[in-house]
């Protein structure tokens, strides 16, 4: 009995202590603040076209916090990043909308993206392009060079364009291709991608090397989408994806023309790599049906639809009018 | 037992506890830190955008300031600013034009004014390339250091070169103070000035200064401005202190601002040197080089100054100077398979911009010795490359080490 008192005495003085600290006062100014600039009509346009609809935060301001602090960045110009907001809504959000419905963009589609002028060059002459950080935050650079691509120029002072004039391939390799991709990591995150994807080539990811020769130009014959595909298996079905949503059927068709080979350099390589991306796709096609509901063949319409209208100038790229005041005027 | 030493350690930890709760600690400020930083920059953006004709700004790139300052003059309104800058796009008429962009006022690092959308002219010495992967080391984030009193001067600190950039409450319409200030620099003739033994030293490409009295002696970056130049921070040499100087384009002369009576008169240095008379024979280390005119008036071809490699190097004249000036440069083959570069050498490491230059300083005494300096690199490399022109992959090795500083010395 005695003990027990002794055991309760600690517990009950601990209670006291506890009561004796209510005396602070709840301030009713709040001690979070955010950053300090007025809104201009941008401003505005994003929260009505990514915020409110799908939480999603566009940051075309440059945030130190945000950039890479290994390289010498700047920011985007205003004008450029009203342009990628619409191409990133009617090329991407918007297609998902169409194919898979708002609720699957709404729960899945990155939560963040930010913008910057430049590449990250690297101190050898190499560069960056774009980067994912855990499928959450899509950092887009280079957007200084997104009025030249537009309008079909084939270089901007020494940096050529890898793809010539053509505007919509521009795009695709250095602005969307990554979008789409990364947000493919984001979906095989939350519902992994079927074991068998992983026993198509098994043995023919050479990571580190796989922007060296010879696997580089070899990509195809090896049975792998691009060259960067041939990292690991992630990464590979990340590409298929992103690849094969972005492409017209004719150019997916002479991807598989010229992979319809073996690889020389490996004799145990025994099927063409035509053979071996069919098979993957066969897996990323059910993948994508049975798990998301998602008909990559009609999503790939719909973007090649989508492209075009972009090419066609149907899309007016800085048309920041807000259907909130204009219904209000009305 | 053992029971009763735990229960009896529970109640000296709980007394521990009863301390804890006296209410004597009064807080130092009446805000929380982030109320009152919000009220800072709140205030910031006030005094920013309250000025009618904007803000010089006087901005230096680079941590050592290699490049000197460049006046800007920048307008806020609530959402945007609209920059003019020295070397920025003009109208036919030769005006300035601006170009506008958004910024913020953000508590980054401290509270900070950021330039957070792309302008060319706020950006320009930031932006990086293939070539240059640190841009110029500009800046576009700054942390608000001080307001002066009056809000009339603002101090900024770059958060990348920790450079020092100040804003000046401009009174003259921005367009016309960045034409004065072309205007001072296009007017220029001499970059050695001197009043009774106290000498003003500059290099107009580089925007260096350097102050002498006596034994004393002191450099500083400086920058053009509407009425002549100001140093990136007061000197103080001689007892005197000096920042700002008054040009006169129509005597050649500086006036300190800072003391009455220091007017500075332009002329050509100790030991200058004409065109001709630079070209001779010198010793450089224990080797001896040729150095000819090319009959050109402007440039000299110089033979034997890279050991063992059969190239010349090629050398330019700079009349205020009287002086050569050396840039890094392609030298000759060593067995057919190495290419021979001339390097700036720093503690940045080495660099073969041809845009380095290298300035001579001829002595004022025989025999004339010629000493090169450079703000940001400390003297010359040879080194070998396997390629032309050179990258970082291919560099071999050094291929011979200049004294540092690299000294040219007559034979007569």
């Amino acid at each position: 009995m005695k003990k027990n008192i002794l055991y309760l005495l600690p517990v009950v003085m601990m209670a006291l202590v506890l009561a004796s600290c209510s005396k602070d006062e709840i301030k009713s100014e709040s001690v979070i603040t955010v950053d300090n600039y007025e809104p201009n009509q941008f401003d505005l346009w994003l929260e009505e076209n990514f915020r409110n609809p799908y939480n999603i935060d566009f940051k075309y301001r440059y945030e130190e916090i945000e950039s890479d602090l290994d390289y010498y960045t700047v920011p985007a110009t205003y004008e450029a990043s009203v342009k990628m907001a619409h191409l990133v809504k009617y090329l991407c959000v918007e297609a998902y909308n169409e194919v898979a419905g708002i609720q699957f963009t709404r729960s899945q589609f990155p939560k963040m993206f930010f913008l910057i002028g430049e590449w990250e060059y690297r101190n050898n002459g190499s560069f960056i392009l774009g980067t994912a950080e855990g499928g959450r935050k899509i950092l887009l650079s280079g957007l200084t060079y997104l009025d030249p691509i537009l309008e079909g120029k084939t270089e901007v002072g020494d940096f050529i364009f890898e793809n010539g004039s053509d505007v919509a391939e521009n795009l695709n390799l250095y602005y969307i291709v990554t979008i789409h991709h990364e947000f493919t990591h984001i979906l095989n995150q939350t519902k992994d991608y079927p074991t068998a994807f992983r026993q198509v080539t098994p043995s023919s990811y050479v990571n580190d090397s796989q922007f060296s020769e010879p696997y580089k130009s070899a990509h195809l014959k090896r049975g792998f989408i691009t060259d960067y595909a041939q990292t690991n298996t992630t990464e590979d079905f990340a590409e298929m994806v992103s690849q094969y949503i972005t492409h017209s059927p004719e150019w997916w068709e002479a991807q598989m023309k010229a992979a319809d080979t073996t690889w020389s350099d490996d004799p145990d390589q025994v099927q063409t790599g035509r053979v071996l991306i069919e098979q993957k796709l066969d897996i990323v096609r059910d993948y994508m049906f049975t798990t998301w509901n998602i008909d990559i063949d009609a999503l790939r319409d719909c973007i090649i639809r989508r492209q075009g209208d972009i090419l066609n100038g149907k899309i007016d790229l800085t048309d920041l009018t807000l259907k909130s005041t204009a219904n209000a005027t009305n | 037992m053992n029971k009763n030493i735990i229960a009896s350690l529970f109640l000296i930890m709980s007394t521990l506890l009863v301390s804890s709760c006296l209410k004597d600690q009064d807080d130092v400020f009446d805000k929380s830190a982030s109320i009152r930083s919000t009220e800072y920059l709140k205030n910031a953006r006030k005094v920013l955008t309250s000025s009618e004709n904007g803000w010089v700004m006087n901005y230096y790139p680079d941590n050592l300031q290699g490049y000197g300052g460049f006046s800007y003059v920048l307008k806020f309104d609530d959402q945007k600013v609209t920059a003019y800058f020295v070397n920025g796009k003009t109208d036919a008429a030769g005006v300035p034009q601006p170009e506008t962009s958004t910024y913020s006022m953000t508590n980054e690092d401290g509270p900070c004014l950021s330039f957070d959308t792309y302008n060319s002219y706020l950006h320009n010495y930031a932006t990086p390339s293939a070539g240059a992967y640190e841009a110029m080391g500009g800046d576009f984030i700054f942390i608000i250091l001080n307001i002066s009193d009056d809000e009339n001067t603002i101090t900024l600190k770059g958060t990348r070169s920790g450079n020092l950039v100040r804003l000046y409450r401009n009174t003259i319409a921005p367009a016309q103070y960045i034409t004065e200030c072309k205007t001072i620099a296009d007017t220029q003739l001499y970059e050695t000035f001197e009043q009774d033994g106290l000498l003003l030293d500059l290099d107009l490409e580089s925007q260096q200064a350097t102050i002498t009295s006596g034994e004393e002696s002191e450099d500083r970056a400086f920058i053009i401005t509407n009425k002549g130049i100001r140093l990136y921070e007061p000197v103080t040499i001689g007892g005197k202190t000096y920042d700002t100087f008054t040009y006169n384009a129509d005597n050649n002369t500086y006036t300190s601002d800072q003391n009455q009576g220091v007017v500075m008169a332009g002329r050509l240095p100790d030991g200058w040197r004409s065109y001709e008379d630079l070209a001779g024979q010198y010793t450089v280390g224990t080797s001896t080089i040729t150095i000819k005119t090319n009959n050109d008036g402007e440039t000299y071809s110089i033979t034997g100054l890279v050991e063992d490699i059969d190239g010349t190097v090629t050398a330019s004249y700079k009349f205020t100077k009287g002086s050569f000036v050396l840039s890094p440069q392609y030298v000759g083959m060593y067995a057919g398979k190495y290419y021979i570069w001339l390097l700036a050498y720093g503690d940045n490491g080495l660099a073969w911009d041809s845009s380095i230059q290298f300035k001579g300083k001829n002595s004022a005494t025989d025999p004339l010795t010629i000493t090169f300096s450079n703000s940001s690199w400390s003297t010359f490399w040879a080194g070998a490359f396997t390629a032309d022109p050179p990258t970082g992959d291919s560099y071999a090795g050094y291929w011979q080490q200049f004294s540092d500083p690299l000294e040219f010395k007559r034979i007569d």
